[in-house]
């Protein structure tokens, strides 16, 4: 899962772990259904960040929500990573 | 025994398609070439080619731009040289049946040479030799088809390679092209706002779009924003290409297990194989069937887009094992992974001998599903 970095004003501490074609179904569904919630930065390397009026909590609760509406193997593996510290 | 169970995801209650819909209704919106003009000038992409006009001192003379006139058929000479070949039975199938109407006919497009005066043909012989041969057959209401006056654009000039370029232009290279969606909109409309129900395949058409939307499926534009929308679809070739009732089966199966994702393209491949084949075999397609492929697709790949990618790679690492060299993927290769790998994880309903030995090696008794990703396989063990 892709994190917001310190140009976006917000962090994203969270690691998911799990099944390798459920994590890559998540990912595809954020970048697509969900494409209205997060804008791309190319300059620097090309990630996905939240957009501005996104809560990290209300994020992470609907990425959940999905998760377990859909039945994917995925658990969240760290809560508190700091990428700013890797 | 297989295990992989189907589990329900819950339905939205509601689908916002269902008002979104685009094949539904006419949007009753008309624009102006003002609206045209404001749409253009917020585009980066234009302003950009405007610049590099000003900045090289290009203006353009509006007396060049081509000219219209109706021109006696007999005075239009065809330079064979630039124009393709007569088509017979293009000509011949143009008048065929009740579908032949007058008012579909275009102009010609011709360079008119300002020493001579004579039109010469860029495009549109094809046109004018059905008109004049209809008119000789007695198929119009005239005698003469050499006095016949015809509609011709036309620009004046002497440069026959302006002429070939012109028929390069007319005839594709550098025009947008429609798209299959807006064939499929225009065949749609025809029935559904026009009421018109003359040609038999735009009624094959919108009953197609029909059996979709039963299943709360939608056509939609590429890169249209509804695109992103569960249900919808953009891969109008496929879905065209498929029968009613393989279409009915297709997405009553999505509707019924993936309603909450995008209908991916390997759905279409996929349950082509799934009537014909088993048709062929004469085996029943089995609800018992299509509700563990649902448990298999979800329970490993989520989707049938991560399907599809898992069956890429097994494709490519199969080829380099029995060849040496990677296949180029086609999908024809997803229905057979599908069921091969059905059959590895246990499915106990019969599936037809032309899929499951299809890219079979004998030597080594593999198959592509062998070559599925390992965390795949290691779920069947």
């Amino acid at each position: 899962m892709a994190h917001a970095g310190p140009n976006s004003g917000i962090y994203f501490p969270v690691v998911l772990n799990g099944h390798t074609p459920h994590i890559k179904k998540l990912e595809s569904l954020i970048k697509t259904q969900w494409l209205d919630r997060t804008f791309i930065t190319r300059a620097g390397w090309k990630t996905e960040w939240l957009r501005e009026n996104e809560d990290t909590e209300a994020f992470l609760k609907d990425l959940m929500n999905v998760i377990i509406d859909r039945h994917y193997r995925i658990e969240i593996y760290i809560r508190d990573y700091d990428f700013l510290k890797r | 025994m297989f295990k992989l169970k189907y589990q329900d995801v819950s339905r939205s209650p509601i689908n916002t398609m269902h008002n979104l819909n685009p094949l539904a209704r006419s949007s009753g919106k008309q624009a102006t070439y003002g609206d045209r003009v404001e749409q253009l000038e917020d585009s980066n992409l234009w302003q950009k080619s405007v610049r590099a006009h000003l900045a090289a001192g290009r203006t353009f003379d509006v007396n060049l731009i081509p000219l219209i006139a109706k021109v006696p058929l007999g005075e239009i000479i065809i330079d064979e040289d630039i124009q393709r070949r007569l088509e017979v039975k293009h000509c011949s199938n143009t008048i065929g049946g009740a579908k032949f109407d007058p008012r579909y006919l275009s102009a010609l497009i011709c360079a008119k040479s300002p020493t001579t005066g004579k039109y010469i043909s860029i495009d549109g012989q094809q046109s004018g030799s059905t008109v004049a041969s209809m008119v000789h057959a007695g198929l119009f209401n005239t005698d003469d088809w050499k006095t016949l006056e015809y509609p011709v654009q036309y620009v004046v000039t002497d440069d026959l390679s302006f002429a070939r370029k012109a028929f390069g232009i007319v005839n594709g290279k550098g025009k947008l092209k429609q798209s299959k969606y807006n064939e499929l909109r225009t065949a749609v409309f025809c029935i559904r706002i026009d009421g018109n129900t003359d040609d038999e395949d735009d009624v094959k058409l919108e009953r197609k779009v029909s059996i979709a939307e039963t299943h709360d499926c939608f056509a939609v534009e590429q890169h249209s924003g509804l695109a992103r929308k569960p249900g919808t679809f953009t891969h109008i070739s496929l879905f065209m290409a498929l029968s009613e009732s393989e279409l009915d089966m297709a997405f009553g199966w999505h509707n019924k297990y993936f309603h909450y994702e995008i209908v991916h393209n390997s759905l279409f491949p996929i349950f082509r194989a799934l009537t014909r084949d088993f048709e062929a075999a004469k085996i029943k397609v089995t609800d018992t069937l299509l509700e563990e492929i649902a448990g298999l697709i979800q329970n490993l790949f989520g989707d049938l887009e991560q399907f599809q990618n898992g069956a890429q790679s097994a494709v490519r690492q199969w080829s380099r094992a029995r060849y040496g060299y990677d296949v180029k993927w086609s999908d024809e290769y997803v229905a057979p992974v599908l069921l091969q790998l059905y059959k590895k994880m246990g499915g106990e309903e019969e599936i037809p001998l032309s899929l499951l030995e299809r890219f079979h090696d004998p030597k080594t008794n593999t198959n592509i599903a062998s070559f599925l990703d390992q965390e795949i396989l290691d779920l069947a063990a």
